[in-house]
């Protein structure tokens, strides 16, 4: 009846790694659901440890990816060369810089902007905590709509367009290739470079869990008097947890706009900031594969609800519209979800981490 | 009689709130190896002076010394690394993680493994993971959890979560350990178990403060007592002296209770 634990995981692999496949019999449009679904994994990610791991909630999270996608969309298209064309000879080319120099940068720049918006908001919690951090979200996007004046840097409100994509051994991933007398369009490309990227941070993001820091950060979000009794300095480790998830936020803009190349301050509003907290509530806060599940879930689920929606509104006579009907129904579906399961979909369980230690025992046997 | 210098020592404390003034110049000095009981009848003060010793309140008033040097009890976190750790009148655990986890937190400060030995594993980085659960794993064999380690903390029964909470704040390391009211809400077989930990924890060298409203639990620990009543220190002294002293009888009794003593 049972699996064992190493047969689900190869299962597991292989079906995340042929699923693109399938779904490409479908049409493009299927995968690039997908790679969407995987950068949205990746914003889950850095954003669970600033709200699962240390507890503080931020409603400003999309203010990161904004930041990531910006830089990399100036250093990586014509916008630059064009407002200081007197830079352009410098160039001759144009600028280019490649996606492995823009995305160290755009993680560093966004944790430095992560520990910035922390600094003055280490005394609020909770609520009050929302609020600041809502605020410096719209703060970024606002800034970015009106930057086309009186310099023009990020276009204002037309946005960023003509973006590389990512280049990888001298072929950009937008282009087809032939692999294995097969043509490989280029979303499926993104899709096991994504697929690639997201694997690291998850083992990043699970050794930072089980780690001195992660404990420490759990132990405030558990309780802060309690956690400062214990001698931990939380003033730099809430620091640190806003700078660490900013920079995955970072990370994940780069890939944003390498991957759409046209950008625009609209992808990056409050609702996006709300979809990612949802994500990782929804998912089970805190736990790596709940949080997971939760970004695949919420990224594709109004794209599959479109085909629910349609027949939906000819039932009601098309007297609804259709993406209104669609966010009601995420609405109710968040709700439920909810409703039967407030610890999120898959929560932390502390018999699996029971088998953890139990293992990690034996492991340790065996080498003595 | 020792004339060893006290572990700790304070003059002068004075602390308030708006118009209520919850400490008015209270003395307290507490003997090196020593379990010193600190009582008082309900709003005394005790767990004002409590805070304020282990940092949770900043003094308006008053003079600290810790192993005879100047000792500023400015934040918590501060406080334990000078080597006084504490526990809560109303149990504060870190609920939803395992009860290892919560004595590993306890070792923070004596660890130092940071966010680059955390995502590179690297030999140190596992060294003192490794020593980080042996050593945590004593604590909870020092105070009886042992086997319970992997369970989350909020299933455990209320005396054990205290006594995790000890374990915790003794993982720090502390010189001096402060207790605030251990035993309230236990059963009395509770109540003897953890009067064993405590001659356990003294015996290891750590010197104890206790706030409790058990007075024989009190009487039955502490070598000496500090009498607190309307922010004042009306008593001080061995069990039996304070036992016996009018001013603690009326503080508890109420005036005019002093001559139908029969």
């Amino acid at each position: 009846m049972h699996m064992n634990t190493r047969t689900q995981k190869i299962l597991f692999a292989l079906l995340v790694l042929c699923l693109p496949l399938v779904l490409l019999t479908f049409g493009n449009a299927w995968v690039r659901i997908l790679d969407m679904a995987l950068i949205y994994v990746l914003l889950a990610l850095g954003l669970n440890i600033v709200v699962g791991f240390a507890g503080l909630l931020d409603l400003g999270y999309v203010a990161f990816f904004a930041l990531g996608a910006y830089l990399y969309a100036l250093l990586a298209s014509p916008q630059l060369l064009e407002t200081f064309a007197q830079l352009a000879p410098y160039f001759e080319n144009g600028l280019h810089t490649p996606w492995w120099v823009v995305m160290p940068l755009a993680a560093l720049l966004a944790a430095f902007m992560g520990a910035l918006l922390g600094a003055p908001t280490l005394k609020l919690r909770g609520d009050y905590l929302a609020i600041v951090t809502l605020g410096f979200g719209e703060i970024i996007r606002v800034f970015v709509n009106n930057m086309d004046q009186p310099i023009n840097i990020t276009n204002g409100p037309k946005g960023l367009g003509s973006i590389d994509p990512i280049v990888l051994f001298g072929h950009p991933m937008s282009k087809k290739i032939e692999l294995f007398g097969v043509s490989w369009p280029g979303v499926v490309q993104y899709y096991y470079f994504f697929l690639l990227v997201v694997v690291i941070f998850v083992v990043l993001c699970s050794r930072l869990e089980h780690s001195r820091i992660g404990r420490a950060w759990m132990a405030i979000r558990e309780d802060e008097i309690a956690a400062q009794a214990m001698g931990l300095n939380t003033r730099n480790l809430k620091l640190l947890a806003f700078a660490l998830g900013a920079s995955i936020g970072g990370v994940g803009g780069c890939l944003f706009a390498a991957f759409q190349t046209f950008i625009s301050p609209e992808s990056f509003g409050l609702m996006e900031s709300v979809m990612i907290v949802a994500m990782v509530v929804l998912g089970g806060i805190g736990h790596l594969p709940g949080v997971i599940l939760g970004a695949v879930l919420l990224a594709s689920l109004p794209e599959a609800l479109r085909f629910v929606a349609a027949p939906l509104q000819s039932i009601m006579g098309e007297r609804v519209d259709a993406s209104i009907l669609r966010q009601l129904l995420i609405a109710l579906t968040m709700i439920f979800v909810m409703l039967i399961r407030p610890q999120g979909l898959w929560p932390k369980s502390f018999q699996l981490s029971r088998q953890h230690s139990a293992k990690g025992k034996s492991k340790e046997e065996g080498k003595a | 009689m020792t004339f060893s210098q006290p572990l700790l020592k304070v003059t002068g404390v004075g602390k308030h709130f708006g118009g209520l003034h919850a400490l008015k110049g209270v003395d307290l000095s507490i003997q090196e190896g020593s379990i010193h009981g600190l009582i008082g009848p309900n709003g005394a003060g005790k767990t004002t002076l409590f805070n304020v010793i282990t940092g949770l309140y900043k003094a308006d008033q008053g003079e600290f010394y810790f192993e005879g040097r100047p000792y500023e009890p400015s934040s918590v976190a501060d406080v334990v690394k000078q080597g006084v750790a504490r526990t809560f009148q109303n149990i504060r655990l870190f609920k939803n993680m395992t009860v290892l986890d919560n004595v590993k937190v306890g070792l923070h400060t004596q660890t130092h493994s940071g966010v680059w030995g955390a995502l590179t594993q690297n030999q140190a980085n596992r060294n003192e993971e490794a020593k980080t659960v042996v050593v945590a794993q004593s604590w909870l064999d020092f105070v009886g959890l042992g086997g319970l380690e992997h369970e989350p903390a909020h299933s455990l029964s209320y005396g054990d979560q205290r006594r995790l909470e000890i374990a915790r704040a003794l993982a720090t390391n502390p010189k001096l350990l402060a207790l605030d009211e251990p035993a309230a809400g236990m059963n009395a077989s509770e109540k003897l178990t953890l009067k064993a930990l405590i001659l356990k924890i003294k015996a290891s060298g750590v010197t104890v403060l206790l706030i409790e409203h058990d007075v024989k639990l009190v009487m039955g620990l502490c070598s000496s007592l500090s009498v607190l009543d309307e922010g004042r220190l009306i008593c001080e002294g061995n069990p039996r002296e304070v036992q016996s002293n009018p001013k603690v009888i009326e503080a508890y009794l109420g005036v005019g209770s002093v001559p139908h003593v029969e």
